[in-house]
């Protein structure tokens, strides 16, 4: 039981830490950490479709645009609080993942992954055609401007630890336990009465509506947003690299990812042009040689797990 | 009525190098099971090579094939061999990120080297157009790229039918273990068969680039072309990759038409998500 | 010809075939008998080179070829008549029969030898243009067989192949083993159906949970003596 303890409140610590940051770190500093939880939400549901749900989906985006567009929109249009803009992405983002999921759910592996990515795409070109979005010139998200830098930094924290914990909980339940058994082998798991439908249908909301919530904030953030690039490949690249480096199938995983990714385009951000290749590029070696990432292989070798998801 | 006759005709002629693009992903998928998600990046680099040998040498972007052709051979082979190959039989995750990672990487080289400026391979076939009783229009380049797919898939038909490399790929892509015991080193007929579905894109890059402008970023687009000529014709089969093109071509064309010239790529897309959902082994797939 | 000593071979942790050794002469029949799961078709694959083993060795005409791939195996001569036939379903009768001859060696008289395949199976003749997987079982498994004898092996593996098929077309496919074997290919039949085998092998092993459990020339071995080393000693 003490190791339970410890880590107990080795997160305590942390997390008084981290809710105490913007006080005594640089506004930059807590700017990284902001982007940090963000990536962290992000990544964390990819993982969840596809390292526990089984389902690679190269069209996560389509959520991050629309969580961002309901914020422009709903703040600007009809004088929402943003943070109710925020949210509301999130649900707009949850009504399209339903009306979505039984055309998505007749695809399977690759004709998913694509099936997502053409969506995304859709949804792209459609937005940049509408005049009401001001068509592929974007939004300047005005009230963004006089959020201060704690609300940002706090809404981003509550999401991307949110997140960590919902997925967490999410796997010691009996969700999770048929998600596990799913991922070990789908057709036994109908046999003993899992609705495998039913149980990918849940993930896919609960994705959809974090991923939201998180692209709610992030252009809150950036203040600016263009269809491109809100419903752009970029995003699902960052979060493949995020996943597969931190380790895929693993709770930390995105949490290690994330870190490592914002550290590195800081870093890298000096070489524009340079850094997608070089993201490339580690992304492969790491496919070819630690296939689980970096949490993956240390909790094989190991047998530490930071978030315990197994029952005793 | 007429006013959708020439969308139709354009459409089928735009479908026959739809053909060609998507060939190459239809080969690899029907053998390997994969979809390369590099596909698009392979093919808009036959374009940028296109343009590198006319400056270089001066001469018409067709005539370009005669060099693009090989060296897209080899970074197929060189890409399977050394890629590829590592990553087969680990089922169908590594295989998708791996070529997923490859084209962030070649899309973004191509960025470094070649700058987002917008590209084409200039001719005196591009700019003109045949009148056809003075009631249609239809570009040239059009026809000589529906003629293109029709040779590249003759061609292909030809070569997988009599030649010994072309069993031995459909071979493999039935049965690999028993492949082996005929004498078949797959990973090498492997690497042969990307080599061959790249040279199809040399052939779409060219003529790509000499139908529309192209960007470092053209091949996103460009692979879901090939991805719906695959969905929409099925695997396994030429005559329905070509008639997948011409299906993919006639949508966007007309629903350009009917939608406004913004939607496109997305009636394509549209006609592509709804046959993903329907029926996703494709209009004339054998699975 | 063909000689296997102190064969180890494991299928994870688990030991499939232990310490086998079989000795097989140029221009005979050897039957290796056993039940399901006593590791014949783990030979096989060994032998052919699907399957590494984790100790002992092959020998081929005096060369080593239990590390080689399978494809430098058929290129020594060795060919195998796969379990189930396996017949390539987007191939036609004649494609199949011609990828069979995609050695360099079998290659250049595949024309010759063709000819001899129709000429002892005119069933495939008749159906080449057809497609391969459109055939009876029967004639699946003579496709099967012709388009191993395609590379001109010198040793032919047959691995079962009287699996579901009638008694007359097993006792066709008999004699076209019998008559391969008198144009010279040396044989090695692994079978279920026990007396067919062993009336037409010269030689037997039988296979009993990864080890050979009996081996000698089939007058020699008695009915009890095969069914004991066949099922072992709990029957």
């Amino acid at each position: 039981m003490s190791s339970h303890y410890i880590r107990f409140s080795f997160l305590i610590i942390a997390l008084l830490i981290l809710i105490a940051l913007p006080f005594w770190a640089s506004r930059y500093a807590a700017n990284v950490l902001l982007l940090i939880f963000l990536y962290i939400a992000l990544a964390s549901m990819w993982n969840l479709l596809a390292g526990y749900s089984g389902s690679i989906s190269l069209g996560q985006q389509m959520f991050v645009g629309l969580g961002g567009y309901s914020v422009a929109v709903f703040s600007m249009y009809y004088g929402f609080p943003v943070f109710i803009g925020v949210v509301m992405g999130g649900i707009i983002s949850v009504i399209l993942a339903a009306l979505i999921s039984r055309p998505i759910s007749r695809m399977k592996g690759v004709y998913f992954a694509i099936g997502t990515w053409i969506i995304a795409e859709a949804l792209g070109i459609a937005f940049s055609n509408w005049g009401y979005v001001r068509y592929g010139m974007g939004l300047f998200i005005q009230p963004a401007y006089k959020l201060s830098l704690f609300s940002i930094y706090y809404a981003a924290m509550i999401v991307g630890l949110g997140s960590v914990g919902l997925v967490y909980f999410l796997l010691r339940s009996k969700l999770g336990l048929a998600l596990m058994a799913i991922r070990d082998d789908d057709v036994a798991s109908e046999t003993v009465g899992v609705n495998i439908f039913r149980c990918k249908f849940y993930c896919f909301l609960i994705s959809a509506f974090v991923t939201g919530l998180a692209a709610g904030i992030v252009y809150l953030n950036t203040i600016f947003i263009q269809p491109f690039e809100a419903f752009g490949i970029g995003w699902t690249v960052n979060l493949l690299f995020i996943v597969i480096i931190g380790g895929m199938g693993t709770v930390e995983g995105p949490i290690l990812g994330a870190v490592i990714f914002v550290l590195l385009q800081q870093f890298l951000a000096e070489y524009v042009g340079y850094n997608l290749i070089i993201l490339g590029a580690i992304t492969i070696a790491t496919i070819f040689m630690a296939p689980r990432g970096i949490m993956g292989t240390f909790q094989e070798r190991f047998r530490i797990v930071f978030f315990p998801i197994r029952r005793e | 009525m007429l006013v959708f006759m020439e969308p139709l005709i354009n459409g089928i002629l735009l479908g026959g190098l739809f053909a060609v693009i998507g060939i190459g992903l239809s080969m690899i998928f029907g053998i390997m099971k994969q979809v390369n998600l590099a596909h698009g990046e392979v093919m808009i680099i036959g374009s940028y090579l296109g343009l590198v040998f006319m400056r270089l040498l001066g001469i018409p972007p067709l005539v370009c094939l005669i060099f693009v052709i090989p060296c897209l051979f080899v970074i197929g082979f060189l890409l399977q061999s050394y890629l590829f190959n590592r990553v087969l039989g680990k089922g169908m995750e590594p295989y998708l990120m791996v070529s997923f990672g490859l084209s962030i990487i070649l899309q973004n080289t191509l960025l470094k080297v070649f700058t987002p400026d917008a590209r084409s391979l200039d001719s005196s076939l591009t700019i003109r157009t045949l009148d056809v009783f003075g009631l249609l229009h239809l570009p040239v380049i059009y026809l000589i790229g529906f003629a293109g797919g029709l040779v590249v898939i003759a061609l292909l038909h030809l070569f997988m039918k009599r030649t010994y490399l072309g069993w031995a790929i459909r071979a493999s892509g039935d049965d690999l273990g028993t492949s082996k015991l005929m004498g078949i080193n797959t990973s090498r007929v492997y690497a042969l068969a990307m080599g061959i579905a790249a040279v199809t894109s040399a052939v779409a890059g060219i003529l790509v680039g000499m139908t529309f402008t192209f960007y470092p970023h053209s091949g996103t687009q460009y692979l879901i072309t090939a991805f719906g000529v695959v969905i929409i014709g099925g695997t396994g089969s030429l005559m329905g990759t070509f008639l997948g093109g011409l299906i993919l071509g006639v949508a966007q064309l007309l629903g350009g038409r009917l939608l406004g010239p913004g939607f496109q790529l997305l009636a394509g897309y549209l006609i592509l998500l709804v046959v993903l959902t329907i029926r996703p082994q494709g209009l004339f797939g054998r699975r | 010809m063909l000689k296997i000593q102190g064969l180890d071979v494991f299928y994870g942790m688990f030991q499939a075939l232990s310490n086998i050794s079989v000795e097989v002469e140029k221009g005979e029949i050897v039957s290796i008998l056993g039940a399901n799961g006593a590791g014949k078709s783990t030979l096989l694959k060994t032998i052919s080179g699907l399957m590494a083993p984790k100790s002992g060795s092959i020998y081929f005409d005096g060369e080593r070829i239990d590390r080689l791939e399978p494809d430098e195996i058929v290129n020594r001569g060795i060919s195998l008549v796969p379990e189930g036939r396996r017949i390539f379903e987007s191939l036609s009768v004649a494609e199949n029969l011609l990828i069979g001859s995609y050695t360099g060696r079998a290659r250049q008289r595949c024309g010759e030898t063709l000819e001899s395949i129709f000429h002892l199976f005119p069933r495939l003749k008749e159906r080449r243009a057809t497609m391969g997987t459109s055939l009876s079982g029967g004639e699946q498994q003579m496709l099967a067989i012709g388009r191993a004898l395609m590379s001109r092996p010198r040793l032919i593996i047959f691995d079962e192949i009287s699996l579901g098929l009638s008694p007359i077309v097993i006792k066709v496919l008999y004699e076209a083993v019998t008559r391969i074997n008198r144009d010279g290919v040396t044989v090695i039949l692994v079978e279920q159906d026990v007396t067919r085998s062993l009336a037409t092998a010269s030689q037997a092993y039988i296979l009993q949970e990864g080890k050979v459990s009996l081996e000698g020339h089939p007058k020699d071995l008695s009915e009890e003596e095969v069914r004991r080393a066949y099922f072992g000693d709990h029957v």
